[in-house]
């Protein structure tokens, strides 16, 4: 009994934090999305109306076209990224002996401030003065305005976003390969085995815990997209690029409706908890099987 | 039998050297191939910060100026003149304050987790990693309501808290797999040589995590450096760390792309450093943990 309250004091402070920073803000917006409350309409002053907020985001078209411009943002990229990563990995693991040195360096992207990144985007394809942009105008390729394109915009964010995050995806799979035992290669050769054999069979299965992980991680992150949108696009032209952030953004932040605001907040919540439950799921079956020790 | 011999090892020779060949020019391909694909990353990022070394004119120029004379009129404008730097100690003060609070509150929170039998261990730990994967727009609105409410808006108290909703959960998940990698019989000597359960924690097991430590540090300081949505809304121009600036400095019309550009420089420096301080332990920050690179 003793050495059960004992534990407490060990994660005492971490839960009395999640409690103001976590637990304090879902209550308030559990309880703001039942009522009207908004700081652009003098009549909605934090008055009970019942799920009126739900019942008005459920008939909400842009809400619904957030979530569409999301998996239309979510399944090239990470396609693209899965497969680029993978190529790269393959690459950079048989080319340099020491492939560890060259991390750092391809991790740039993916770790430098996102608003720096979108930037990048911006001026390289700017169609005036941008190293991309005047050579896609006067190559024809692209007559417009990349970032202004009904077309090309939500397109121009993908291409940032692969850049960003390739080298994420090639870097988690070469360590992977790095790590992987030697063993089933002599067996391999020993079979005689032609490289695109030992392929799909030695390295892929050897290698798919790694590419699961670095895609879950992928799929959960590429779904909180709000900063290089923002700086891009600002989910323009239209809403072609608005993203369940920017869309939840301009509901909160630009039009102050707190109580609409605080019903898309709880479902998104919802929503983020069922997709990591999965996310943490299949870490723990791949770290069951014993994967984990690479 | 002899003469054959001979024959057959002189042939294997010339095939040997043929494949020797054409290894040796493979591993050059991929040499090259490597090289081309690590310029490709480096090179848009290189180009947009050599804008913040060059003129107007030079950077609106229809044809890419590729060589010119570096200027620092852009750092000097934006940094000194228009008292920039004042961004840079704000993103300083929260990342540092941030990653201190969470580190003192979240080790030994990760270590209560590698050891201890808490009743719905795995859930909690899960709903932990909820929190780091809600995106900042989630608890941004109540955030902000609250600390309308405790006057605490416009205060560094605002963003650092705000910063501790995903580093917390980080610096707990991270810190785990540390403490997982350690022997629980180092613990139970420490503990059977007369420590108690926190002077075993102390004396045994902090100075052999004590690399993992500074690695979650690095990485904390790192995402909330470049964090940019509760930095703009909690915050006001006194107290705004630099990430959540730059978007506001891109408008429309006129803007001044080479002082944007010396900023976004500056504030990626610490970064890029941070990265290269972190070296080995990179693949199992980005991967919380699950892929140990």
């Amino acid at each position: 009994m003793s050495s059960k309250r004992y534990i407490w004091w060990w994660v005492l402070p971490a839960a009395l934090l999640f409690l103001i920073i976590i637990l304090l803000p879902f209550i308030t917006a559990l309880t703001y999305s039942f009522r009207a409350f908004s700081f652009t309409d003098s009549t909605a002053t934090g008055q009970f109306i019942g799920i009126e907020n739900y019942r008005k985001l459920v008939f909400d078209q842009d809400f619904y076209n957030s979530f569409k411009v999301t998996f239309l943002y979510m399944v090239p990229s990470i396609l693209i990224q899965g497969a680029l990563g993978l190529g790269i990995a393959l690459l950079i693991s048989r080319a340099v002996q020491r492939a560890r040195i060259l991390i750092p360096i391809m991790l740039l992207p993916t770790l430098l401030t996102p608003v720096v990144i979108g930037l990048v985007g911006v001026l390289t394809l700017n169609p005036d003065f941008g190293v991309i942009g005047i050579w896609l105008n006067r190559s024809g390729l692209i007559k417009e305005a990349v970032l202004g394109s009904y077309k090309w915009a939500l397109p121009a964010i993908i291409a940032v976003d692969t850049y960003q995050w390739t080298p994420f995806v090639a870097v988690i799979l070469t360590a992977g390969l790095l790590g992987l035992p030697k063993e089933p290669y002599e067996a391999a050769q020993v079979d005689g085995a032609n490289p695109v054999q030992t392929f799909f069979r030695v390295t892929m299965p050897l290698l798919w815990p790694y590419f699961v992980v670095a895609m879950l991680i992928r799929v959960i992150d590429a779904f909180r997209i709000f900063d290089i949108i923002w700086v891009m696009t600002r989910g323009g032209p239209g809403t072609v690029t608005e993203a369940v952030a920017v869309y939840a953004y301009r509901h909160t932040f630009r039009y102050w409706d707190m109580g609409y605001g605080s019903a898309l907040i709880m479902v998104l919540f919802v929503f983020i908890s069922i997709m990591v439950e999965y996310l943490y799921k299949a870490l723990q079956k791949w770290q069951g099987a014993g994967g984990s020790s690479a | 039998m002899n003469a054959e011999t001979t024959q057959e090892t002189i042939v294997l020779d010339a095939r040997q050297r043929r494949i020797l060949l054409g290894r040796r020019l493979m591993r050059w391909l991929y040499y090259l191939l490597t090289a081309l694909i690590v310029m490709l990353f480096l090179f848009p990022w290189l180009w947009v910060f050599s804008l913040g070394f060059k003129t107007r004119s030079e950077i609106l120029s229809p044809t890419i100026v590729w060589i010119w004379k570096p200027t620092l009129v852009n750092f000097y404008e934006v940094l000194i003149a228009k008292g920039y730097w004042r961004l840079i100690i704000n993103s300083l003060i929260v990342a540092v304050s941030t990653v201190t609070l969470c580190i003192v509150i979240g080790v030994p929170t990760a270590y209560a987790f590698s050891r201890f039998p808490i009743p719905g261990k795995e859930s909690w730990f899960y709903m932990i990693l909820t929190f780091r994967m809600a995106p900042a727009v989630v608890l941004a609105l109540p955030l902000y309501i609250l600390f309308a409410r405790a006057k605490l808006l416009g205060t560094y108290f605002a963003p650092i808290l705000a910063h501790c909703t995903f580093t917390l959960p980080f610096v707990i998940w991270l810190m785990r797999s540390f403490f997982d990698d350690i022997p629980k019989e180092i613990d139970a000597a420490a503990m059977t040589d007369g420590y108690s359960r926190a002077g075993a924690f102390f004396h045994a097991i902090l100075p052999l995590v004590k690399s993992g430590i500074v690695a979650v540090a690095l990485f904390s300081i790192i995402f909330s450096w470049n964090e940019f949505l509760y930095g703009l809304i909690l915050t006001s121009d006194a107290t705004r760390p630099v990430a959540s600036q730059i978007p506001s400095l891109i408008r429309p019309h006129g803007t001044l792309w080479g002082e944007v550009c010396a900023l976004a420089t500056t504030a990626s420096l610490p970064v890029a450093f941070l990265i290269f301080a972190l070296q080995r332990q990179l693949v199992r920050g980005l991967s919380f943990g699950a892929v140990k690179g």
